[in-house]
């Protein structure tokens, strides 16, 4: 790895589970720190310099959530929540209290480096990227470079094919707003569209595949069902 | 605290001052109103005397007219003190005014000696037609005819010696000729044939004749008469004074037909009147004797200055004997001495029509009007004087009223207070058993009941009505009886009062006992028949009740008709009592039937509102109401233990999850091991796919009893159910590739617009497509399909199954239940039990069809209105 070693906070009552974590992360060259309970990684924060804190919400001492809020007042590092709660109330809840992320347990351990890494580089490198004289369009992590046609994900490119690039254009161009089927095809193919056609919404799909860390939860391009589609103004 | 005031003897006080006051109340009410009353002797004060009483004035004002009657009389028929038959009553005077005139006949009228008139009046009176009869030459005779019961007729001459008896024989009829003095029967009646009879009485003379015809007497004799008259006569059986007959008299005194049949009137109304004033005249002799009287009388005439003893009863007409032996040289003296020896007196004079009275209840018009019906037979002028002589010697009703007085005077004045006293006294002892019946001496005693008080309330109701009646009823005979004894009725009514009074008090304690302990309805035979009916209707089915009760309602109307005026307002006012009570039956009907849709509605914790129902309704509402609080009761615990169910299982997948996490890690981690050995590959392997196999688990077992539990917030909009198809199918294209599955969609083009929450509809959808992707025959079609019908979206994905479908459809959607119970493939079995609840909580319709190996679900949800709704906001 070219840059230089990120120190990740996992907090987790479950011993085994931050072991595990810990050998996925020290894997990708990232320093590990290891706390129990809220109280143990609210301290440790205040000693060590960390860079993103991975924390569990069911915690003795001190839960998650109110971790989050005690670190939130000092401190902006990304914070992933770990947690079983896997209902939409505790995610919303998670995320609006100051985390940046929810991954509920149990999680795919490749699809959690992701995002410990999406929210890294986004925390550690975004805010120099634009260039004014480009036609460069953003939504959180996603960059699409008209000029150059490349889109990156968190620094990251991404290989499109000129359909999928015109539609995550379209939609990218067009934040928050939202695109039926008929209305994507007919600004794409420049024609009418012919009903029961699944091309676009398997163009979708594999545009998501490209771009999201996990096609189930969509971070930057959201189904709307029953609607049409859309990519979220971050 | 002890209730001293409600102790025995307290109680026995008072009922014996009951009694006591109840007695001294009749009899002073019946004194009172007696002797205290309008014509009693009225309220007697302390200082009255008896002579301000009423019965006093009534009586002496009876007896003032019976004086002045009496001096009349006496006047008319004495002479110097003393009867003298001989005395000529002028019959004239007497018809005008009562009075006999001068008494010797001398004025000129026509007269007749009393004793004949009384004779007269004893004998009989008879009346009949009198032919007056004038001749050309100027002679009058006199014609009778038809006096009933005498067959003779007479014939008289003027001076009253018979003249002829007439007889016609052509004609049949009989009649009687009267010839006038002087002529001869023969001189006048040549045709006819006279029967003469002379008698030597000169009083009476008969001629007897017969005529058979009365109309046409007098045809014969045409050349001769001039002219005829009939007359209103009396028989003549006495002779006036001083002339044969009363023809006799007329002829002499020139009288003409109208003043001879003015007589005769007179004399018709003389006879019975003189008779009767005679034996007034000797009745009122004895009866106004001093001894049997204590009214005095007196007339005397103006003309007579001096009164002695001995001219005492000639001069003066009076009941009395003489003024002892007072000797008066003036009639002012005579005055002087009645104004001081009498109390009460009255003096009349009739010269200046003034009169002079002392505690006489009369006044002067009464009197002098009195007076001039009843004048005294005086020459010239007059002075009246009646008085009463307070010694009562006599016993007379005044005596006898007097001795009454003195005997009730005191009795009476005690008995006002009496009244008055018992009656308070009464009431308040009343009052005190009231508040006192049933109570004991204990603070919080309980109403005591005797015997007696268990006996049925109306009997008791008798025993305490019937004594009051009587008492009352007494009471009333009582007060209209005249002449008390007063210490027989003292004893009696006395006694009868305290047994009847005792009576009632019983009764009425006994009422007001069961008033209080809450018996005297209980205790009724009314309350029984009314119960035992009240059982029997009961029991009865609704719609007996239902006729009985109308039956009884015509019944009544009819009895109510029949009474007529008072029973048809009765019937009236029942009528509307039965409609108002009918429209009140209704509306409590309405308002649990408003209730019993509320509650069929959903709202089961609907209670129709219990005040105001009444009767069969209440039982009704009180069924309905427990049936929707039961209903209620079940569903509220079904739905608690489904949310229980759903928390439960939602926290223990929690505590899986935590140690799945590490198993799912540690799996990956060895998976990354270079482990050569295949089998241990190959283990690892089965490792991973169960770890991640009871992730599913978890989740969907979350999910449903989430769902299933109603446990989840909808987020409802407008949407496209094609697009999301479109969508779906995109996602699902490769997962259907995979397996060979052919996806065959026909929808319409234009957007089908339903309301659903988007995410919720989608899972819906993906879990059946996920159904077909694990499920479905591989290298098959799929047919999925949307249509609109009326307003109803139809949403089907048909697929052939792999395994056969041994099982019922609706076991499908139950939990872990799967097409194929053995098949250990992925997915949790509950994917179709998710999507059909999630369906039902959206308001659509979920059916799953089997035939065979074709696999087809439809669901139904209503299309909303084409007007585009909020599209964007999804989350």
């Amino acid at each position: 790895m070219n840059k230089k070693k990120n120190t990740i906070l996992v907090c987790d009552d479950d011993r085994e589970i931050v072991d595990a974590i810990e050998i996925y992360l020290s894997q990708e060259g990232y320093r590990i720190l290891k706390a129990y309970d809220g109280l143990q990684a609210v301290e440790m924060l205040e000693h060590e310099d960390v860079q993103l804190l991975l924390i569990d919400i069911m915690m003795p001492k001190l839960d998650g959530l109110r971790a989050t809020l005690k670190i939130r007042e000092k401190s902006s590092i990304p914070i992933i929540i770990l947690s079983a709660k896997s209902e939409d109330a505790d995610k919303i809840l998670g995320l609006n209290i100051g985390a940046d992320d929810y991954v509920t347990k149990p999680f795919n351990p490749l699809e959690l480096v992701a995002r410990v890494k999406s929210q890294l580089r986004r925390y550690t490198k975004l805010g120099n990227a634009a260039d004014e004289s480009q036609k460069i369009y953003q939504t959180g992590g996603l960059i699409m470079n008209d000029d150059l046609k490349e889109v990156t994900v968190d620094g990251e490119p991404v290989k499109l094919t000129p359909i999928e690039y015109n539609i995550l254009l379209l939609l990218v161009k067009n934040q928050g707003k939202v695109f039926s089927i008929n209305q994507i095809y007919e600004s794409i193919w420049n024609e009418d569209a012919i009903g029961a056609d699944n091309t676009v919404a398997v163009h979708i799909r594999h545009i998501r595949e490209k771009i999201e860390i996990n096609a189930k939860e969509p971070r930057y391009l959201k189904v709307v069902w029953g609607i049409g589609y859309k990519v979220e103004k971050l | 605290m002890r209730r001293w005031e409600y102790a025995k003897p307290w109680k026995l006080t008072a009922l014996l001052l009951n009694q006591i006051c109840a007695v001294v109340l009749v009899l002073s009410v019946v004194v009172c109103t007696v002797y205290v009353g309008g014509s009693g002797f009225g309220f007697v004060g302390k200082d009255q005397s008896f002579e301000s009483t009423g019965y006093y004035q009534n009586e002496v004002l009876e007896q003032i007219y019976r004086c002045v009657r009496a001096a009349s009389r006496e006047s008319k028929f004495e002479k110097n003190g003393v009867y003298d038959g001989k005395i000529l009553v002028d019959i004239e005077k007497y018809a005008a005014d009562n009075t006999i005139g001068s008494g010797d006949g001398k004025d000129g009228g026509l007269c007749y000696e009393l004793t004949d008139l009384l004779n007269w009046s004893l004998d009989g009176m008879e009346t009949g037609t009198l032919m007056k009869i004038t001749y050309e030459d100027g002679t009058v005779g006199y014609l009778s005819k038809g006096f009933t019961n005498y067959t003779e007729q007479s014939l008289y001459n003027g001076d009253g010696t018979e003249v002829a008896s007439i007889s016609t024989t052509n004609t049949g009829s009989s009649s009687t000729i009267y010839s006038s003095a002087g002529e001869t029967a023969e001189d006048r009646a040549e045709n006819t044939e006279i029967a003469q009879k002379q008698e030597s009485d000169s009083d009476a003379g008969y001629v007897e004749e017969f005529i058979t015809d009365g109309d046409t007497p007098f045809d014969m004799m045409q050349s001769t008469v001039r002219n005829v008259e009939q007359l209103e006569a009396v028989e003549e059986r006495y002779a006036p004074a001083g002339y044969g007959s009363i023809t006799a008299y007329a002829e002499e005194k020139k009288l003409t037909t109208a003043q001879l049949q003015e007589l005769y009137q007179d004399l018709e109304s003389t006879l019975p009147v003189i008779y009767n004033d005679y034996f007034a005249y000797t009745e009122n002799l004895e009866l106004f004797s001093p001894s049997m009287t204590n009214m005095r009388y007196f007339v005397i005439p103006k003309s007579v200055t001096e009164v002695s003893p001995e001219n005492f009863s000639k001069k003066i007409c009076t009941n009395m004997k003489s003024f002892g032996k007072e000797k008066f040289s003036s009639q002012d003296g005579l005055l002087d001495y009645i104004r001081t020896s009498y109390k009460d007196y009255l003096i009349y004079d009739s010269s200046d029509m003034n009169y002079e009275a002392n505690g006489m209840p009369i006044s002067l018009s009464e009197l002098s009007s009195y007076v001039k019906s009843y004048s005294p037979s005086v020459e010239g002028d007059y002075i009246l004087v009646v008085a009463v002589d307070s010694g009562y010697k006599a016993s007379d009703k005044l005596a006898q009223y007097k001795k009454q007085y003195e005997e009730i005077a005191p009795v009476s004045r005690v008995a006002v207070y009496g009244v008055m006293l018992g009656a308070i006294l009464y009431l308040l002892t009343m009052v005190y058993l009231t508040l006192a019946a049933g109570r004991s001496t204990d603070e919080d005693g309980e109403i005591m009941l005797n015997r007696f008080d268990r006996v049925r309330s109306e009997l008791a109701a008798l025993i305490l009505i019937v004594p009051a009646w009587i008492i009352l009823f007494l009471v009333s005979i009582g007060v209209s009886v005249r002449n008390l004894e007063m210490p027989e009725f003292s004893m009696v009514g006395g006694g009868v009062t305290f047994v009847l009074n005792l009576m009632f008090l019983i009764g009425y304690i006994s009422l007001v006992r069961r008033i209080k302990a809450h018996t005297l309805w209980k205790n009724s035979i009314l309350y029984q028949i009314c119960c035992a009916f009240g059982e029997v209707m009961k029991n009865r089915k609704t719609t007996t009740k239902a006729m009985v009760s109308y039956v009884g309602f015509w019944l009544v109307n009819i009895v109510l008709w029949s009474l007529r005026e008072f029973g048809i307002f009765l019937m009236v006012l029942f009528d509307i009592g039965v409609g108002i009570f009918m429209l009140k039956q209704a509306a409590q009907r309405q308002r649990i039937l408003d209730g019993i849709k509320r509650i069929s509605a959903g709202e089961l914790n609907a209670q129709i509102p219990m005040d105001q129902i009444s009767g069969d309704n209440r039982v009704f509402a009180e069924a309905v109401n427990q049936m929707g609080s039961g209903l209620s009761a079940a569903v509220e615990k079904s739905v608690r233990d489904e949310r229980l169910k759903s928390d439960l299982i939602t926290n223990v997948s929690h505590d899986i999850k935590t140690p799945l996490t590490s198993i799912i890690n540690y799996v990956d981690l060895l998976k990354r091991e270079d482990i050569q050995n295949e089998r241990a590959r190959n283990y690892i392997a089965i490792l991973e796919d169960k770890a991640l196999r009871l992730k599913h688990l978890t989740d969907d077992l979350v999910e449903a009893s989430k769902i299933s539990s109603g446990n989840v917030k909808l987020e409802l909009n407008r949407l496209n159910f094609q697009e999301l198809i479109q969508q779906t199918n995109g996602e699902f294209s490769e997962k259907f590739e995979a397996k060979g599955l052919q996806l065959i969609v026909d929808m319409p083009e234009e957007p089908v617009v339903i309301v659903a929450d988007g995410r919720r509809l989608w899972r819906v959808v993906e879990n059946l497509y996920n159904n077909t992707a694990k499920y479905a025959m591989p290298n098959t079609r799929v047919y999925v399909e949307l249509t609109t019908v009326g307003h109803m979206v139809r949403f089907s994905i048909k697929n052939i199954s792999e395994q056969p479908l041994n099982i019922n459809a609706d076991e499908l959607t139950e939990r872990f239940i799967r097409g194929d119970v053995a098949r250990s493939t992925e997915g949790s079995g509950l994917g179709l039990s998710i999507a059909r609840n999630l369906t039902e909580l959206q308001k659509g319709s979920f059916n799953i069809y089997l035939d065979g190996d074709l696999f087809k679900v439809t669901i139904i949800f209503p299309e909303a209105d084409s007007v585009p709704g909020n599209e964007t906001g999804q989350s």
